[in-house]
């Protein structure tokens, strides 16, 4: 337990605006370990997200490392990298993100129905989830006719019924009241501690950030303390 | 969509029922024209005029004797029927042979004379060769049988000489007349054949013809007809013949039919393709329209190929579909085709559209079809899962 879930090695991303290069990240380099919530708070466009796409291997970095349990990804092929995603990592955004035309239970259920669940199996596991979740009484609802909080909450229940060992959240709370973020921070603090996740929030929130188990800032690309 | 599965139905059906039309004309033609003139004619007249005819005296006997380009070498009539007869009865895969001695001739009533095509024949072998015991409509055979003097005659030469069963009619032939009684009037559905074709007794054409031997042709019947081509060729080997299969004969004829059937196949599948199109637009709009839904789907840890796989059970369905309707409405299409009333006097004779049932056109229908609805599922199913999930969610947000 001593090595962290997650190790970023000097991770660099930049995009070609036109003829121009942007640095997004130049050089980012952290850990996170299993059981703490992380949080990274910086201005708009330090490239928090951009670190989070890398983190999520939905994108590649121009140099650097990110190790998940002590294995290097860049070793790994698209299909490991999409298998990995699908079992390691679960992804919560800022706007909820979820399949509109599917009902609740049927949004979360997806990864697992991935997995190779019984989809029966599946929509079992994503109902008790939900329940935990508070969100009983909206399992048939569609997604589209759930409140912002709601979704978001829809949206965490997706990203861990693979049981992950790592949950990126980029800005889940931006889109919410106080209230509702206070729900969702307090969720994603305690399914950290109890599923021993390791969990990285991007928020604008200072408060939120500073509750914490660390504390990352960013500013234009580089990690500042 | 739902126009595109409309159109692939339409196109499939279409498709079917036209592939029955003029396949069953087709069928029509070849099943009268076997009945009538046989699978294989052996016969001794020469048709390439580009070789040369030589006349040789043998034992005082003159023959003609023809070298064709190929140098091959005929030789005016078929001298030894009953040689050849034998040489025949070693092919298995012959069923009936008939020997028929032609001739011009002109027929006779009080008020008209008529000149036709006598088929000197043996009506016990005839009737295996042929089918003119079914092609007969009134009269019989026993009617020709018991009368040495008995005519079969075409139904419009019947219709032409107001001639009846058991009329009397003359027939003067280049050498010799005589009076004949109608036995029975046939009708072979070719037109050609119709208004020219007499049948009469071998004896008889020859002595109207004044040729007591040779000349004759033989016509035979197969059990497999398909197979005309190979069997007629070994046969012009060992008899050294001139021996010509019905593909051969009716190559005219059988050309025709299939261009029309490849023209209608061309048509009837822009339908498919203008369908195809419709469905790739379809297809090109919802992969723009889901590629929020497909980031989502790659986030969460869905491949390129299931995403593909998505677009693809989509127009595999509508294809199904597509496929079950339209032969559906192929078969029901074309059953309803075949009900249609329609008088064709012209090449051939038929009283109602003809239709030849037969699975290589719901083959082919199916196979079309396929080929374009995979195309336009195949080519939005790839730009689907091609989409790059990070670009998408960077931007939707
Ligand atoms: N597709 C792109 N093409 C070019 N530049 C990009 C692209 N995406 C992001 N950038 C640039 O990269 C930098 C980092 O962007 P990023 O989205 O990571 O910022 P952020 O920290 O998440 O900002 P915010 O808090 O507003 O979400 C920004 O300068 C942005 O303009
Ligand atoms: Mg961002």
């Amino acid at each position: 337990m001593n090595v962290p879930l997650l190790q970023v090695r000097n991770l660099t991303h930049s995009f070609l605006e036109g003829e121009e290069k942007v640095h997004a990240l130049r050089g980012v380099s952290f850990n996170a370990n299993q059981g703490e919530i992380t949080s990274i708070i910086g201005p708009s466009g330090c490239g928090k997200s951009t670190l989070m796409y890398l983190l999520g291997l939905l994108d590649q970095p121009d140099s650097g490392e990110i190790i998940i349990n002590n294995n290097s990804i860049s070793k790994l092929n698209e299909i490991q990298k999409t298998q990995l995603r699908n079992e390691k990592i679960g992804f919560i955004f800022q706007f909820h993100f979820l399949i509109k035309e599917l009902s609740a239970r049927e949004n979360v259920a997806l990864p697992a129905i991935k997995k190779g669940e019984d989809s029966e199996d599946a929509l079992e596991r994503a109902d008790q989830i939900l329940n935990q979740l508070g969100l009983s009484e909206k399992l048939d609802r569609f997604a589209n006719k759930l409140s912002g909080g709601e979704q978001q909450r829809v949206a965490i229940a997706r990203a861990l019924i693979n049981s992950p060992s790592l949950i990126l959240a980029d800005e889940p709370t931006g889109n919410l009241d106080t209230a509702n973020s206070e729900i969702v921070f307090d969720l994603l603090q305690r399914l950290s501690r109890e599923q021993n996740l390791a969990v990285l929030l991007v928020t604008h929130n200072n408060q939120l950030a500073r509750r914490c188990d660390r504390f990352i800032s960013m500013n234009d690309g580089l990690i500042v303390d | 969509m739902t126009m595109s599965l409309i159109g692939i139905i339409f196109g499939i059906s279409f498709f079917i029922v036209t592939q029955a039309q003029t396949s069953g004309f087709q069928t029509y033609f070849i099943r009268t024209i076997l009945g009538t003139n046989g699978a294989i004619r052996i016969s001794d007249r020469f048709q390439d005029m580009k070789g040369t005819v030589n006349k040789i005296s043998k034992d005082g006997q003159f023959k003609f004797q023809f070298k064709s380009r190929e140098d091959a070498e005929y030789i005016d009539g078929v001298d030894y029927p009953g040689k050849i007869r034998n040489a025949l009865s070693e092919f298995p895969s012959i069923n009936g042979i008939s020997e028929v001695f032609e001739c011009n001739a002109a027929l006779q009533t009080k008020s008209r004379n008529y000149s036709v095509q006598a088929h000197g024949i043996r009506i016990n072998d005839h009737m295996i060769a042929s089918e003119i015991e079914n092609q007969l409509m009134h009269g019989s055979i026993e009617n020709f049988l018991s009368d040495e003097m008995g005519i079969f005659i075409g139904n419009r030469v019947a219709e032409r000489l107001n001639l009846h069963v058991n009329d009397r009619v003359n027939i003067v032939g280049k050498k010799g007349n005589f009076q004949l009684r109608v036995s029975g009037i046939f009708e072979t559905g070719v037109s050609e054949i119709d208004k020219k074709r007499i049948y009469i007794s071998l004896a008889t054409a020859r002595s109207i013809e004044g040729k007591r031997f040779g000349g004759s042709v033989f016509q035979l019947s197969m059990f497999n007809p398909d197979n005309a081509r190979s069997v007629a060729s070994q046969i012009q080997q060992t008899l050294g013949h001139r021996t010509v299969s019905w593909q051969e004969r009716e190559k005219v004829w059988l050309d025709v039919f299939k261009a029309l059937r490849i023209s209608s196949a061309i048509t009837v599948s822009t339908i498919l393709l203008l369908s195809g199109l419709g469905m790739f637009n379809v297809f090109a709009i919802m992969v723009i329209e889901k590629t929020r839904d497909v980031a989502i789907l790659r986030s969460i840890g869905f491949e390129p190929k299931d995403i593909s796989a998505i677009f693809l059970w989509q127009g595999m369905i509508v294809l199904i579909a597509g496929i079950v309707g339209g032969v559906l409405f192929g078969v029901i299409g074309t059953y309803l085709v075949s009900q249609i009333p329609l008088e064709i006097r012209g090449i051939f004779t038929t009283d109602s559209f003809v239709v030849n049932w037969d699975i290589s056109h719901y083959i082919w229908a199916i196979l079309i079809a396929t080929i374009f609805v995979s195309i336009a599922s195949w080519i939005p199913a790839r730009r689907a899962s091609k989409v790059e999930p990070a670009k998408i969610i960077r931007e939707t947000i």
